[in-house]
């Protein structure tokens, strides 16, 4: 949409924030940097849990891998490892909605929170009846 | 981006969506169209908070322009319902931009993550369901 009158630019001073994954097992403060790499894992291990639900190549798989990058972790190998180092945060997408929105919430970091909040809102679309 | 710079271009963006989906009205019928009047009300009722945030800073909230002129002509219930799924998509970017502007456990950081989630799923709602073309991370800059 397009205004006749000039309007203030959305996106105009919005960087791209990168995001410091760091190790993630404080019990620091809710909202300190330290939390918010605890709520990251825990996330990055609840994305491991629904992507092994799922088949190599399912629209679902590539989702929440996308997820789980964005969250800083990697696709699972053949023969590797796929185990969370953290414990997930959920199991289940319809419970996944409310725990990263309450993540988002509570995040120091605007750019964490942002992250976490897109995650809950790809999650609620799952969420969705289809007809 | 501040969080009153967010704040304001949230309401801006909450006035477009108020205006399309006024323009999109006359062209739905039975669900479509109680589906558009509900999310009129939502809106409107947002933008009001929003614009009731900005007041609490200090701030002016941005006035709605006169009229938007919508990026493709709306002629149809097809071409309505996808200005629809385009004005959630702009709102989710709102959304995004609010919840990396606002302070952990703020109100507006609250308001801006349920926004998130109900913009993105509007926004699929209107491109006819889960499966049709959704974004991984809904309201994330291109």
């Amino acid at each position: 949409m397009t205004a006749e009158e000039p309007r203030l630019t959305r996106r105009a001073l919005l960087g791209a924030a990168a995001l410091v994954l760091a190790g993630c097992k404080s019990r620091g403060h809710a909202s300190s940097p330290d939390a918010d790499a605890a709520a990251i894992a825990s996330a990055r291990a609840g994305e491991l849990t629904l992507l092994s639900a799922y088949a190599d190549g399912t629209p679902e798989h590539a989702l929440h891998l996308t997820h789980l990058r964005a969250l800083g972790g990697a696709a699972p190998t053949p023969g590797g490892s796929a185990s969370p180092t953290a414990t997930p945060a959920y199991s289940d997408v319809r419970s996944s909605v409310a725990v990263l929105q309450a993540a988002a919430a509570q995040a120091r970091s605007g750019a964490t929170a942002a992250m976490l909040a897109s995650i809950a809102a790809s999650h609620a679309v799952l969420t969705v009846p289809r007809l | 981006m501040t969080e009153t710079e967010a704040l304001a271009a949230a309401v801006d963006v909450e006035n477009q969506a108020i205006y399309g989906y006024g323009l999109t009205g006359a062209h739905f019928t039975g669900a479509d169209r109680a589906r558009a009047l509900a999310a009129l009300d939502s809106h409107r009722a947002r933008r009001d908070r929003l614009a009731a945030m900005l007041v609490r800073l200090g701030a002016t909230p941005p006035a709605a322009a006169p009229a938007y002129s919508p990026p493709t002509p709306v002629t149809s219930a097809t071409s309505g319902r996808a200005l629809c799924a385009a004005l959630e998509d702009a709102c989710a970017g709102a959304a995004w931009d609010l919840v990396t502007a606002s302070r952990a456990g703020s109100s507006s950081r609250s308001l801006a993550v349920t926004w998130l989630s109900e913009a993105a799923v509007a926004a699929s709602t209107w491109r006819g369901g889960a499966a049709n073309g959704n974004s991984a991370m809904p309201g994330q800059p291109a």
